[in-house]
């Protein structure tokens, strides 16, 4: 049996009950809806020529699958009489459909928790049905077995990519140390300060009480009547206090900054190697936050948290044996207030965090709804909504500044009662320990001392009880980083990959077929070669795949099936490498990047010298706008600089590409929002940049490809026709449709 | 290339035929369609075309135009999507379900129903965070369910009248009418994201 779904043991009961053979299932298939679309339990089994749906019947709905059916009703499909499968999606769920005669049947209802496995189911059943045998190693069933790339165990949920055991907090934090290595001396110099430090704040109380009082100023005293030792030594734990912090603070910034900086280039290199479909499943923004905002909070925790965690852990300690070695019965005063106060900080946190989370929604979305309106100000001047926009803006303001007040509220609430829980235990122990002094159980010096003791251990009490909320924040972020860090990428190279540093730009598609999404299939059996050095275009309506080939050339998206070769070699056995050096594609949508207009054109090859630069951009007639610049070449580009206009833009592009001096060379759309005459200069530009390369134009204006040799025209993915422009005029057929319906619009242009 | 790319077309006829769309969309009004429940529990149209023509289909989808707030006018009514023929075509558009009779409107509103199927979650049983995904456990008016959120800020929505629809990793939707008449420990739960 194929692993889609395992048969449930009752349900093989049941098969054999109908007379289903278990032995000659070839697959089945558990859905989460019955077939009034609810909620529900459904089986799919296809066993031979047969399909088999069985529904089920309980009382309520029973959570992790059905164990003890009530009733099974079954339905017998004969998979000959059915075609045209076809999977509906609706809104949250799927409907399985097929033409059984001159009727539409329903199979089945799913939710998309399980549409992909019904998208397989559909595609093995049609596969089947052609002939074909699909092995339990078919490619359509990597989907479901994905295994994290660290420990090589399966996923839990192969949609999540997140292995839980390599994401247990332990390893995390492991993981994290690792960036404190290449900082072992700052490492050194702040565990030192941290020492230090912790121990100069434990003296100074001893030295400020007891020392003070018992030894210098009491006349019985070691250092009786020394004052000057007395102060000397609490001022100097001072001093040493206060240098050691400073220490352990530049050592820590300077080791801060440094690992902000490798957690963001690790990020951002990580996703550089990812493939587009990344970015086209993740929105930019979250990206970007992630880059950012993720690294930050992990810095805060590895340099700020944890030394304060230390330092806390170690005052908290020392304060506590102190307490108990200079007066037990009045440490068990100071401890008895504490369970109340951790109590109440439990409480009433959360709801503190819950404000600050609040808070923080409402400020991103008046950024949001600041930065939308911004970008947008041209459209809202047009249409004159400048009042409403303030309106709408005063309302996220009116939303920002509640949510503010409330976080204020909480804060002036929360932090005087914690105060005066606090004040209880010195209160108490002022009064208690006033008369402990007084009848000379304990002198007045130890007392002192007992007093800022007291203080010291009830700040850190207040720190534990948060501090797992650090931990799971900053756990949070980590496995975020880690997430984009163990994302394997689609596109990847083989082991001793081809390289080819002469390719001729011999282009074979054989049998591609490609698909975004299973239900509507992009390219189906495309075949075509295209001979090196000659000149090919692509037409055909928006949408009928002509891109993709172009994207799928470029190997930026793997085939589904078939396979594309350039000079006689599959193209994912050649190095990615050679394949983005000896293609070039210039597209519709252009984009420049900050810098001068010299780095621009030289992008694709940093080493070009100015004079590769100059003449590149005069093949590409760009020279005589740049020369006109205020700077010429060295005119600083792109968002937030000088604006060029598209034309420009374009050219400087077609520039780009003419650097690397391609094979093959791709223009999609190149020309499309050009006027005519500029077209006409980038038409002759690119007329010489085509020559002795093999090219593929796609247009839509018939006019761009009037020098290809071979014209293909693309309609629902398949090559719908193909051959020269005489030839297809002949044929009458899509291109002939194109031809005239653009003679004609020229026609009434003309006046004709 | 003005005179290259002007192309005599003497045949007037065959001009027409060529640009001629195969479909378009018209006002679909009691008089001008009949919906029949299909052998297959879908739906099958008996229905005059823009040209004047009887045409039967065995099988339309439906469509809302305003599923959220307006989901009883602007009806879109199609053929199905198909691998050979791509993206399906408009027949035409209901503008007010109530101008066809009770039996229709049924037959209409039980296959939308099935379109827009989004559980309302009634009672909200826990909601867990663990590494970033809430993971949530609620009583709906289809049954009991668990789902996944993969980061509750970006996939709750919240509409301005108060309704909030919810959406999981796997993409399905689940909507809550009015926050505040969900009982105080439900409302509590959710309240961080609101």
């Amino acid at each position: 049996m194929l692993p889609l779904d395992k048969l449930p043991q009752w349900l093989e009961k049941v098969s054999a009950e109908h007379g289903i053979d278990t032995e000659k299932i070839i697959m089945c298939l558990g859905v989460d809806l019955d077939m009034n679309a609810s909620f529900g339990e459904m089986w799919l089994v296809l066993s031979e020529n047969k399909l088999y749906r069985f529904e089920i019947s309980c009382n309520g709905v029973q959570t992790g699958g059905v164990h003890n059916p009530e009733s099974v009703t079954m339905t017998c499909f004969l998979t000959e009489e059915l075609s045209e499968y076809t999977i509906d999606n609706f809104v949250s769920s799927n409907r399985f459909v097929a033409k059984r005669g001159d009727d539409t049947v329903i199979i089945a209802y799913a939710t998309n928790a399980k549409k992909q496995k019904l998208f397989a189911f559909m595609e093995i059943l049609e596969r089947t049905l052609k002939g074909e045998t699909v092995t339990e190693e078919d490619q359509i069933f990597e989907q479901f077995n994905k295994f994290c790339p660290k420990c090589g165990r399966p996923y839990n949920d192969a949609k999540r990519k997140l292995c839980l055991s390599c994401l247990d907090k332990g390893a995390i934090y492991k993981r994290l140390l690792k960036y404190f290595a290449p900082f072992k001396m700052n490492l050194a110099v702040v565990f030192l300060g941290i020492v230090i430090q912790s121990v100069s704040s434990v003296l100074t109380p001893y030295l400020s009480g007891e020392f003070l009082y018992n030894q210098v100023l009491n006349p019985a005293g070691e250092f009786a009547g020394n004052i000057l030792l007395g102060v000397g030594l609490v001022y100097g734990m001072g001093v040493i206090y206060t240098l050691a912090m400073i220490i352990r603070a530049r050592a820590n910034a300077d080791m801060s900054a440094g690992m902000t900086m490798n957690m963001k280039s690790d990020i951002f290199s990580a996703m550089q190697k990812l493939s587009l479909s990344y970015f086209n499943n993740n929105q930019t923004g979250r990206l970007i936050t992630r880059v950012g905002y993720d690294s930050e909070r992990i810095r805060v925790f590895l340099v700020g948290t944890l030394p304060a965690l230390m330092v806390h852990l170690f005052e908290f300690v020392v304060a506590a044996v102190m307490m108990f070695l200079i007066n037990w019965k009045l440490s068990i005063i100071v401890f008895l207030p504490v369970p109340v106060i951790v109590v109440f900080v439990k409480k009433s946190f959360p709801k503190l965090w819950k404000s600050f989370t609040m808070r923080w929604r409402k400020s991103s979305s008046l950024n949001a709804m600041l930065g939308d309106s911004l970008s947008g100000i041209r459209v809202i001047k047009t249409f004159a909504k400048e009042d409403s926009e303030t309106f709408r803006f005063s309302g996220y303001v009116n939303a920002h500044s509640k949510a503010n007040l409330k976080v204020n509220a909480l804060r002036l609430m929360i932090f005087p009662t914690i105060g005066i829980l606090m004040s209880i235990s010195v209160q108490a122990i002022w009064g208690f320990g006033g008369f402990m002094v007084m009848g000379d159980t304990i002198n007045y010096g130890e007392f002192l001392t007992f007093i800022s003791y007291t203080t010291m251990i009830l700040n850190p009490i207040i720190f534990f009880t948060n501090v797992s909320e650090t931990f799971t924040d900053m756990a949070n972020s980590a496995q975020r980083m880690f997430e984009v860090l163990d994302a394997v990428p689609e596109i990847t190279e083989i082991e001793n990959p081809v390289s080819l540093p002469d390719m001729k730009g011999k282009i074979e598609l054989k049998n591609v077929s490609f698909s975004y999404n299973p239900n509507r299939p992009i390219l189906k059996n495309i075949n075509m070669t295209i001979q090196p050095g000659t000149s090919i275009g692509l037409v055909g309506h928006t949408g009928a795949g002509k891109s993709t080939i172009a994207n799928l050339i470029t190997r930026l998206y793997d085939v589904n099936s078939g396979t594309i070769c350039i000079d006689g070699v599959d193209i994912k056995d050649i190095e990615i490498q050679t394949l983005r050096k000896k293609m070039a594609v210039v597209s519709q949508e252009t984009f420049l990047f900050r810098g001068t207009i010299a780095d621009n054109i030289r992008y694709g090859r940093p080493d070009a010298s100015e004079e590769e630069v100059i003449s590149a951009a005069k093949a590409a007639n760009a020279h005589d706008f740049i020369i006109n610049l205020p700077s010429g070449y060295e005119t600083m580009v792109g968002v937030g600089a000088r604006s060029l206009s598209g034309g420009e833009q374009q050219r400087i592009s077609i520039a780009r590409a003419l650097i690397l001096d391609p094979a093959v060379l791709i223009l999609d759309e190149a020309t499309a929002a050009m006027d005519t005459e500029t077209e006409r200069l980038i038409q002759e530009a690119l007329a010489r940049l085509v020559k002795g390369r093999t090219t593929i134009t796609i247009a839509h204006r018939l006019s761009t490809l009037k020098d290809c040799s071979v014209l293909y025209a693309i309609e629902n993915g398949e090559i719908a026709e193909s051959g020269s422009h005489s030839e297809l005029i002949e044929k009458k057929g899509i291109y002939y449709k194109l031809y005239t319906l653009q003679s004609q619009a020229m026609k009434k242009i003309i006046g004709c | 290339m003005a005179e290259n790319m002007v192309l005599d077309i003497e045949n007037q006829d065959l001009e027409e035929k060529l640009f001629e769309p195969s479909r378009i969309s018209i006002d679909l009004t009691p008089e001008n369609i009949r919906f029949m429940r299909s052998p297959g529990n879908l739906i099958s149209v008996d229905f005059t075309n823009h040209k004047g023509e009887k045409e039967f289909l065995e099988r339309v989808v439906i469509f809302r135009s305003f599923p959220i707030t307006n989901p009883d006018e602007f009806i879109s009514v199609r053929e199905p999507d198909s691998k050979k023929m791509g993206r399906g075509k408009e027949i035409g558009m209901i503008r007010r379900l109530s101008d066809f009779d009770e039996e229709t409107v049924a037959l209409i509103n039980e296959e939308l129903d099935r379109r827009y199927f989004s559980p309302t979650i009634l009672k909200i049983r826990s909601i867990k965070e663990k590494f970033g995904y809430t993971y949530w456990d609620v009583n709906t008016t289809s049954g009991n369910v668990t789902f996944v959120l993969n980061n509750p800020f970006s996939n709750i929505r919240i509409l301005e009248d108060g309704r909030i629809f919810i959406s999981d990793m796997d993409g399905n939707i689940f909507q809550i009418p009015d926050t505040k008449k969900l009982d105080q420990q439900s409302f509590k739960k959710i309240e961080i994201y609101l």
